[in-house]
């Protein structure tokens, strides 16, 4: 992507400008990237994405001045930042545990009614569900490869891992979503009759 | 079912949200575009200490693009100078746009292009607002046959007047005696005593001007204050071809109420 995608102005121009300090080069950035970095921290579980997203943009401004690259390199070192401080989250989250406040509707203990369980299976949360089952590595490989749009080396990069150990782990992210999806959720034949 | 592998195009194809050649992977394509319509929403609200760094609300112009690209990024002024001219843009844009519109409706108005209502109300505020000079303009354009000799004579008439128009008695004199031209502009009755004052008014010195807006007219409209004077211009209406010449032209047409005035003038023909 040479040019930033709303504004037209190439992404050099955009970067050399932030650089600088003009904050509508600044602003340009925030508008087109941090939806994607909100997106990759939601897609992570991270409990606050739009916060994330504000650090990750100010660890970003802090040291823009010293980046020297492409916008491809500029979007690794995004994900880069914005992977790391989603780490951090979850590994801060893990150690001092989980405080939630309590809410009926998330109540394990209740059954859902019939029309709140509809609405689940078709909201959002239903659809960001998906990856929840894959190993945490997978689930890394595709948010960054589906929400963030890297490429393979990116991500590489991104995860410190060698493009050959991405491309094997999306490859089996996408087995098991294949079979998830092929799941019906229905039995194939008819259910035979119970004697009476 | 029989499946076949995901090869790493199949893969690069899911990433980007289709597969060619891949019913079966039609419904997993689906689903990897509503996790990323999902996951990705609209532009964030930044937290406070990033708007407090950044002011995000920021927008880039060609004008701006320009300045940067062109001049030293590295300046403090450059960048001041940048948003000093987007500021500027902005203020240029909304006078030139409030200047253009303003003048299509003069524009029209002084056409006679506006539905009659509008048009009346346009002249009203235009009468109302003509600037002395224009009027003074258009008496001496109006009155070429005999308010040429008029307006030539008007600047002398409103030195004399000056001098002389410090009393009442003083401006009769003028009107009847120094110069019969003012004071028998009022030469007609009634309406005339408006003219007359008018000459009374361009004794005090602002000639012209004073007629124009016709607060002479009103003035004179008073019967009990001008009737003395009236009297006294009518005595000095000793020569009314002069008189009306003045009268007609100085008053009427720097008055620009055409209809209203001209009837003066015309009075003033009639009553001689």
């Amino acid at each position: 992507m040479d040019d930033a995608r709303t504004t037209g102005v190439p992404f050099e121009t955009v970067l050399a400008a932030a650089q600088s300090g003009a904050e509508w080069a600044s602003a340009t950035l925030w508008r087109e990237y941090a939806p994607s970095v909100v997106g990759f921290a939601r897609g992570r579980g991270s409990k606050d994405p739009d916060d994330l997203a504000s650090e990750v943009f100010l660890s970003v401004f802090d040291t823009l001045s010293t980046f020297i690259g492409s916008e491809s390199e500029f979007r690794s070192f995004l994900f880069s930042i914005a992977y790391r401080r989603v780490v951090d989250e979850l590994r801060q989250r893990s150690r001092r545990g989980e405080s939630v406040q309590w809410q009926p509707e998330n109540d394990l203990r209740s059954e859902p009614s019939a029309e709140d369980a509809a609405n689940l299976r078709s909201s959002d949360q239903s659809v960001l569900a998906l990856f929840d089952f894959l190993p945490v590595d997978q689930r890394n490989v595709m948010v960054l490869r589906i929400v963030s749009d890297l490429t393979i080396e990116q991500i590489a990069e991104v995860l410190d891992k060698t493009p050959g150990a991405v491309k094997s782990l999306q490859k089996r992210a996408l087995d098991a979503l294949r079979k998830k999806v092929l799941t019906k959720p229905y039995p194939s034949r008819p259910l035979e009759r119970l004697p009476v | 079912m029989k499946t076949t592998t995901i090869s790493d195009r199949d893969a690069f194809e899911l990433a980007q949200g289709r597969v060619s050649a891949r019913p079966d992977l039609d419904s997993l394509a689906d689903l990897l575009t509503a996790y990323r319509i999902a996951a990705i929403g609209s532009v964030p609200q930044p937290s406070a200490a990033l708007s407090a760094r950044v002011d995000l609300s920021a927008t880039p112009i060609a004008m701006q693009r320009d300045v940067i690209t062109d001049g030293d990024l590295n300046g403090v002024a450059t960048r001041r100078a940048a948003s000093g001219l987007l500021g500027l843009g902005v203020i240029v844009a909304i006078i030139l746009g409030a200047a253009s519109g303003a003048a299509a409706v003069v524009g029209i108005g002084t056409a006679g292009l506006l539905p009659p209502v509008a048009q009346g109300v346009f002249d009203q505020v235009v009468s109302d607002s003509e600037p002395p000079g224009v009027v003074g303009e258009e008496t001496t354009d109006q009155g070429e046959a005999p308010g040429v000799t008029t307006g030539g004579t008007d600047t002398d008439e409103a030195t004399d007047g000056t001098q002389s128009g410090s009393t009442p008695e003083t401006e009769s004199a003028d009107t009847g005696v120094v110069d019969p031209k003012h004071g028998n502009g009022a030469g007609t009755p009634g309406k005339d005593n408006g003219l007359g004052n008018s000459g009374h008014n361009n004794g005090v010195g602002s000639s012209g001007e004073d007629n124009g807006f016709g607060n002479a007219g009103d003035n004179n409209g008073n019967p009990d204050k001008d009737k003395d004077k009236v009297k006294d211009k009518d005595t000095g209406t000793g020569n009314p071809g002069q008189t009306n010449g003045v009268g007609s032209s100085g008053v009427d047409n720097g008055a620009g109420n055409s209809g209203e005035s001209n009837g003066n003038g015309k009075s003033d023909k009639k009553n001689d």
